[in-house]
């Protein structure tokens, strides 16, 4: 990547902005350093994408994710009518909805590729510890939050899923039964399911998950790539 | 890994004529790309017309199953419930009119339309003659709905739960007129 000044030596408007910009916020050196890093050399091949693509899918999760909050309705009367209505009548929605669908079964997938390739590679070792936790943490997130959004379409697969999967959460001896019972806001799967599931799905947990993201990021371009075996 | 970002002359290599027709390629082919994205949000975000519920929107005539369409006069010599199907545009709910004889306390000036469509799971609920008494004692000379595929009871005008899984009564359609002698109604069973 070629620096900022020579980028910009021939388009004075450009120029005009750019240095206007660094005269306040100094920002020409960072951006500089962090687009011509050198990248350890053996760490450049395909298993070292999967975080990557992870991040990607997350990305698309979110755009898409916010097209059909403009037409989703939560509720036991409204959620299947309204994923009927994408389906069929909104422009295109067949294809945002699928999109989204299908990359959050490719991000499961991508995610466990990626740890994976972490722990074979033995990247999680000191000093890079926090970011293996944080990383399991991740995905643990991204579990839950394909689980809360299962529900949503509140179809038979929907319904079903999570009447078992929640079963499951209820089984554990003590505390089971209290986390089934908030799980499913009741004693059943009812409209408080799914108004609970979809809080989670679309404010609680994308926001955990992009801070989580941003710490991730952050460590790697602190600590450098492990360097392999 | 150097810390400084070295400015020198010797950075500043003139880039070569197919290095610059690969950057202007590059260039196209992320507008192309960012302007491909944005079609497909911009026409999702867009509102559709709602053209599908117009023929929910009028009044629509109860037909039969021969096709004909049910008079005041059909309802009011039957015994039972007449079945009937509700044709709104490419949709088609089966529903069943309520004679006024099986409807203690119906007071309007038409008969009571209902859906036939289970609130439990959708399946057509039918009407029996040859039980008289449902799983909650009550019992029913005439006959009372109860649902084929898991056994939900109703009364004959529908208007709660006997017994079985089913969350909530049959559904009621409350604008019905009456059309010359046919029964016609609007609206979208839910």
């Amino acid at each position: 990547m070629p620096y900022i000044d020579d980028m910009i030596a021939d388009k004075p408007a450009l120029r005009g902005l750019v240095n206007w910009l660094d005269a306040r916020l100094d920002i020409k050196g960072p951006i500089d350093y962090q687009f011509n890093k050198n990248v350890y050399a053996p760490t450049i091949t395909w298993t070292n994408c999967f975080g990557g693509i992870s991040f990607t899918l997350f990305g698309v999760q979110v755009i898409t994710g916010i097209l059909l909050a403009f037409y989703y309705q939560p509720g036991a009367n409204t959620s299947y009518e309204s994923i009927k209505y994408i389906m069929d009548t909104v422009h295109l929605g067949w294809l945002i909805r699928s999109v989204h669908a299908w990359s959050a079964n490719l991000l499961i997938g991508t995610v466990f590729f990626h740890m994976a390739r972490v722990y074979f590679a033995g990247a999680y070792k000191p000093p890079r510890e926090l970011n293996w936790i944080i990383g399991v943490v991740l995905m643990l997130l991204t579990i839950i939050i394909a689980f809360t959004g299962y529900l949503l379409p509140w179809d038979q697969l929907a319904y079903w899923a999570s009447q078992v999967g929640t079963h499951i959460a209820g089984t554990p001896p003590l505390a089971g039964p209290y986390v089934a019972y908030f799980l499913k806001g009741g004693e059943d799967l009812t409209t408080a399911t799914i108004n609970r599931f979809y809080a989670l799905h679309m404010l609680v947990l994308p926001a955990l998950i992009g801070l989580l993201i941003g710490a991730h990021l952050l460590m790697i371009r602190r600590q450098g790539p492990s360097g392999g075996l | 890994m150097s810390d400084a970002v070295s400015h020198g002359p010797e950075d500043a290599f003139p880039l070569l004529p197919r290095q610059r027709f690969l950057q202007k390629l590059l260039g196209v082919l992320i507008t192309i790309g960012t302007i491909g994205g944005l079609i497909p949000i911009v026409a999702f975000v867009w509102p559709p017309k709602s053209n599908t519920q117009t023929a929910e929107e009028s009044f629509q005539p109860l037909t039969s199953d021969d096709g004909k369409a049910i008079t005041l006069a059909d309802v009011k010599a039957a015994g039972t419930p007449v079945m009937g199907v509700l044709t709104q545009g490419e949709k088609q709910t089966p529903v069943a009119v309520i004679p006024d004889a099986l409807n203690p306390g119906w007071s309007k000036p038409y008969p009571e339309v209902i859906s036939r469509v289970c609130p439990h799971l959708g399946c057509t609920v039918a009407f029996r003659t040859d039980e008289h008494k449902a799983d909650d004692g009550e019992t029913f000379p005439n006959g009372f709905w109860q649902c084929p595929c898991h056994r939900s009871q109703f009364p004959p005008n529908g208007s709660k739960v006997l017994g079985g899984p089913a969350p909530r009564p049959m559904f009621v359609f409350q604008d019905v007129a009456i059309a010359k002698d046919d029964i016609t109604v609007k609206g979208v069973a839910s």
